[in-house]
């Protein structure tokens, strides 16, 4: 269900937030509100801030995830998945105000993932400011082990992150399964990214879900620029607003860690979207 | 064990079946006719013996029991019960068609000594209907030569304690007949010709005159049997370094108990790898069940570990997802722990639970070895894997799938940045072949259909013209500097922007118009993605 940027909206190119700049906010706000139609005009839409308050604490433990718009977005959604993974690593770093080191991202792929969307490529990766050496793929032919393998890496902390790219044909108990590995992401503080070929949902207690297209850069040898332009959408947040965001993702930024999903452009909010099933709802959960 | 093939038979036929009152013979076809391979005990005593045309035996005895003999079957019995033997000592040696080398020194005294061993061993082979021979001495020739000679006799009579002097051997040598010093047919039938019997009568003899006559052979072998001459029984298996293992009284039935008792082997795996400061990097767990079924669970470690704990949970979690789960049967009655290669460890490793921000880069790493054990534990080390990207500009070949325990100790190779630039984040394997609707010569089609969608491109960047690697010996072999070949095997690369916004990596094959073309159309390829 990929949905188009709107072709009559003016594109703005909003300044990344700064701390401390009041001014700055303002001006931002003002803008959203006058394109929002005066509606929630206390809905901080700025990604920038959106995906730093993922890297809050309770976020960061969470599942998230990732849907390709189209056949051919693959890499996009890989790409999307890196940076969130990096700024959540970097956010984490950032609040232990020291150095931190680079762990290992554990990559799951499933066998119909791997036909679909190809394998990571070395080059690519270090393009885009990762060391190839800190990922480590499992190789998986059902969805079961793909999902037994994300659990493992989840229990084990001192890693960056785990990125699993799932079959389209899910198990018929994936909300249970689901909830498993939220629980596990959520004790060993591992966030953990689902990417899932077909833009159904997973049933699954994720705590944002995006959909990610690429999109067209209006420059010239595109491919030739570090920043990938990506309109991304987020469909569910568990801790904010949704909405949609063109943006580029730089990965020139990664190893400071500084947030590096630069918005350029706001379009129109969302409609309030859909809510999937949290793992963190006690009283749900045992009734 | 002498009558290893007929034994074979027997235990695979029901009870009742084969009348253990009819002498059992196994033939096999050679030179068009039908000749005797093997004979139980009740036709030996009837006088058939191997090599007997099987109509002169039906001559003989009437009414005797014939079945083709499987001698690939008895290769295969004779490999179950050598692994099945290394309950005793983890050397054991094949001596074929139907023998087994055991090495027990210093292993006896696990058994209660030389004496208990040998009944246990004839008493279990008895139990699962295979008669054995055996005999124990200090040298190989000498065992080789009573356990045929005297083998089913009393104890006694075919154990030479370890301590004896080679006068006492030679003593013990003598009275056996030259057939039992491992020679050729034609040599001990020379022997005999000459009136030499038995071994004694070579003991003694000049040893050059024996080497001139009967070849260098005779004089090895004797000497060997003698104890002058060494000789080394060549393991099936290569011999682990630390093994602890349990024997049941009782045996056990429940996969629970065999985990438990896991813990416990691993504990003592684990005083022994300290004291001797080395950690496991490969570990084989065997379980022995009472019937003789020897299952072997073999487990790689991605740094060399050496704590209980986590050995334990690795071989639990195998247990747990092993492909043919273990079948109790009637129970298992002994279980080995080996770590079957070891490498140094300085010191123990830092306990994994409590990971936080601040845990120090070794602990990092060996948390991340812990997972890739547990990964490779329980899907296979070969599905683990890491990248690892290679300076060539061959597409493919850029980037490989290497072994993570590996990677992880690897030195990254810095690969051009122009190049990596302008590389996609993923790779398609194989490549997507497209539909191409509206091409321009030598340049990039304006339209195609790619996952039987239609495609506009709106951008184009290229060609980036990549070659085979001519230079290189290997290359150069298959192509053969084959000009047609070559430009077949060329790519024109292209990275192009469809109205969407999807940045794909395009190729074509071979040059423009030319060969390698399908029709007349050069082909065209998908095979990367850029984010």
């Amino acid at each position: 269900m990929y949905l188009p940027p709107p072709r009559t909206s003016p594109l703005r190119v909003i300044e990344p937030p700064s701390a401390g700049s009041a001014r700055g906010g303002r001006v931002r706000q003002e803008s959203e509100k006058a394109h929002a139609g005066g509606r929630s005009a206390d809905l901080d839409r700025d990604l920038s801030r959106t995906l730093a308050a993922l890297g809050g604490v309770a976020a960061r433990t969470r599942l998230h995830a990732l849907h390709p718009a189209r056949p051919g977005d693959e890499a996009a959604a890989t790409g999307f998945a890196f940076t969130m993974l990096a700024q959540l690593a970097g956010l984490a770093a950032a609040r232990q105000s020291g150095v931190r080191q680079r762990r290992p991202i554990l990559w799951v792929q499933d066998r119909r993932a791997r036909l679909e969307a190809g394998l990571p490529y070395a080059p690519g990766l270090e393009r885009f400011g990762i060391d190839p050496s800190q990922i480590v793929i499992v190789a998986t032919t059902n969805v079961l082990d793909a999902l037994a393998a994300t659990e493992i890496g989840l229990e084990t902390s001192g890693l960056d992150g785990v990125l699993v790219e799932m079959p389209p044909n899910l198990p018929a108990d994936m909300l249970a399964l689901g909830k498993r590995l939220a629980l596990r992401a959520e004790k060993s503080a591992t966030p953990c990214m689902l990417l899932h070929a077909s833009a159904a949902a997973v049933p699954a207690p994720v705590a944002t879900r995006w959909q990610v297209a690429s999109r067209p850069a209006f420059v010239e040898r595109p491919w030739s620029r570090p920043l990938a332009a990506v309109d991304l959408t987020l469909v569910k947040n568990r801790f904010g607003v949704t909405g949609r965001w063109s943006a580029t993702l730089d990965p020139a930024a990664f190893p400071t860690g500084v947030p590096h999903v630069r918005p350029s452009h706001v379009s129109a909010p969302l409609p309030e979207s859909l809510d999937a099933v949290s793992a963190d709802r006690p009283r749900q959960a045992s009734a | 064990m002498p009558y290893l093939p007929t034994d074979r038979v027997k235990r695979r036929h029901d009870k009742g079946a084969l009348d253990p009152a009819v002498p059992l013979v196994l033939v096999s076809k050679t030179e068009g006719t039908q000749r005797i391979t093997a004979a139980d005990r009740l036709a030996r005593q009837s006088g058939l013996d191997a090599g007997m045309a099987l109509a002169q035996a039906r001559a003989m005895v009437p009414g005797i029991a014939v079945l083709p003999h499987d001698a690939g079957a008895d290769a295969q019995l004779l490999e179950a019960i050598a692994d099945w033997a290394d309950r005793y000592t983890p050397l054991v040696g094949r001596d074929p068609p139907a023998g087994l080398i055991l090495d027990i020194t210093g292993a006896a005294h696990l058994k209660g000594g030389e004496v208990l061993l040998r009944e246990d061993l004839i008493g279990r082979l008895k139990r699962q209907g295979l008669s054995a021979a055996v005999a124990i001495a200090p040298t190989v020739g000498a065992a080789w030569a009573l356990a045929r000679c005297r083998g089913q006799a009393e104890s006694d009579a075919c154990i030479l304690p370890e301590t004896i002097d080679r006068a006492g051997l030679d003593a013990a040598l003598a009275p056996l007949p030259v057939s039992a010093l491992r020679l050729a047919a034609e040599t001990t039938a020379a022997l005999r010709r000459v009136g030499l019997k038995r071994i004694g009568d070579l003991i003694g003899r000049p040893r050059t005159a024996l080497a001139a006559r009967f070849g260098v052979q005779s004089i090895m072998r004797l000497d060997q049997a003698r104890g002058i001459d060494t000789e080394a029984i060549s393991p099936r298996q290569p011999i682990p370094p630390v093994i602890v293992e349990q024997t049941f009284a009782e045996p056990i039935l429940a996969t629970a108990a065999v985990e438990q008792c896991c813990r416990h082997l691993a504990e003592r795996l684990e005083e022994m790898l300290e004291a001797r400061g080395q950690g496991a990097t490969a570990l084989e767990l065997a379980v022995y069940r009472v019937d003789g079924l020897v299952k072997r669970i073999a487990l790689r470690l991605a740094s060399p570990t050496r704590r209980a704990k986590t050995l334990a949970d690795l071989l639990a979690l195998r247990l747990d997802h092993l492909d043919d789960p273990l079948d109790p049967g009637f129970g298992y009655d002994f279980v080995r722990l080996a770590a079957t290669s070891v490498a140094s460890k300085a010191e123990e490793a830092i306990t994994l639970a409590g990971l936080d921000e601040q845990s120090s880069p070794v602990q990092l790493a060996e948390a991340c070895a812990a997972l890739i054990d547990r990964l490779a534990a329980r899907f296979g080390e070969e599905r683990i894997r890491s990248l690892a990207a290679v300076d060539t500009h061959i597409p493919e070949a850029a980037s490989r799938l290497v072994p993570a325990s590996f990677a992880m100790q690897k030195k990254r190779i810095a690969v051009s940045d122009a190049r990596a630039q302008r590389r996609p984040l993923r790779l398609l394997d194989p490549p997507e072949p497209v539909d191409v609707m509206a091409e321009v010569p030598d340049g990039p089609p304006l339209q195609m259909r790619w996952r039987r969608r239609p495609l506009r491109i709106v951008r184009a960047d290229g060609p980036e013209r990549i070659a085979p690697e001519w230079w290189k010996p290997e290359d150069l072999s298959e192509l053969r500097l084959d000009a047609g070949r070559m430009h077949e095997a060329t790519r024109d690369y292209w990275h192009i922007e469809d109205a969407t916004g999807r940045r794909l990596w395009l190729y074509r094959e071979g040059f423009y118009g030319q060969s390698g073309d399908v029709g007349g159309k050069p082909r065209w390829f998908v095979h990367g993605l850029f984010a």
